[in-house]
């Protein structure tokens, strides 16, 4: 029986870099904290590279890292959830992964491609608001206080430019 | 179960959904966010459009922002625990020159 590992570091960082921006998206619909979450992205990365020759086939690797993923995602729900903080239950944790599921075949670069389309129809100012938003960090106070709005206008602004671009990317994904 | 009145329209759930991502929920509001991802599917649904919407925007402003600076990356992780890993035998030079 040979030694030689199936996967190679090369192939793996590869195909964790395609996978990269779901998973990100996944841990992130779960886990509020933004440090929290890119903590755990560490830990299923590091998890996944060290289980590595468990993964039975190249074809198979994102549902698996996203088991990964889930798994942690689901401890850091228990240990939340004991401690009263603020976190998604491990309920809503499972109603959400059974969708997410289905959908982890689905293409992120064809939902970025139809997000930077719908990015481009809204004013230059606009964009430029929900891009700064967007950096590591920022919150929608800071936001408000940059532009001299209250934090109620800011949201407001934001939740319709969200209502505006799922439409545009809902009409988008409709017709490819 | 939380004394919250539930969202009644599109944008108070994305103004709820926007404070959980800035972690401004207090434990009623988050309670009421369970609640509702627990027993509704088109709220799961919404809430699934408006965190790709978020990832997404995250990710083009990350690109913006690594356009014009370095930024670490997440695979030196991998990095530091190569050398555990038997890859001896590897046929790939980079997993070779890896090996310590």
């Amino acid at each position: 029986m040979s030694n030689v590992p199936r996967y190679t570091q090369k192939w793996f960082e590869q195909a964790y870099l395609a996978s990269r921006p779901k998973l990100r998206a996944f841990i992130r619909s779960v886990i509020f904290s933004a440090e929290d979450s890119e903590d755990v992205m560490q830990e299923v990365v590091s998890i996944a590279w060290e289980k590595i020759e468990k993964l039975q086939s190249k074809e198979q690797f994102q549902p698996w890292l996203f088991g990964i993923a889930k798994n942690r995602v689901m401890k850091y729900c228990t240990k939340m959830a004991k401690r009263k903080s603020r976190s998604l239950s491990p309920e809503a944790l499972e109603a959400l992964w059974s969708e997410h599921a289905i959908t982890v075949g689905a293409s992120q670069e064809s939902l970025l491609d139809a997000l930077r389309t719908c990015l481009s129809k809204l004013s230059p100012e606009h964009q430029k608001i929900l891009l700064e938003r967007h950096q590591p960090n920022v919150t929608n106070r800071m936001i408000a206080r940059e532009k001299g709005y209250s934090e109620s206008k800011t949201s407001r602004l934001m939740n319709t430019l969200y209502a505006e671009l799922m439409k545009c990317i809902h009409k988008i994904q409709g017709n490819s | 179960m939380t004394n919250l009145s539930k969202p009644q329209t599109k944008l108070e759930l994305l103004a709820l959904f926007g404070k959980s991502r800035d972690e401004e929920l207090d434990l009623d509001q988050t309670e009421l966010l369970n609640d509702l991802l627990i027993s509704d599917s088109s709220i799961r649904g919404l809430y699934r459009g408006f965190i790709a919407i978020e990832s997404g925007l995250e990710e083009i402003a990350k690109i913006q922002i690594s356009k014009s600076a370095p930024t670490n990356n997440d695979m030196s992780i991998i990095e530091d625990t190569i050398v555990e890993i038997p890859v001896a035998e590897s046929s790939d030079p980079a997993v070779r020159k890896n090996k310590k």
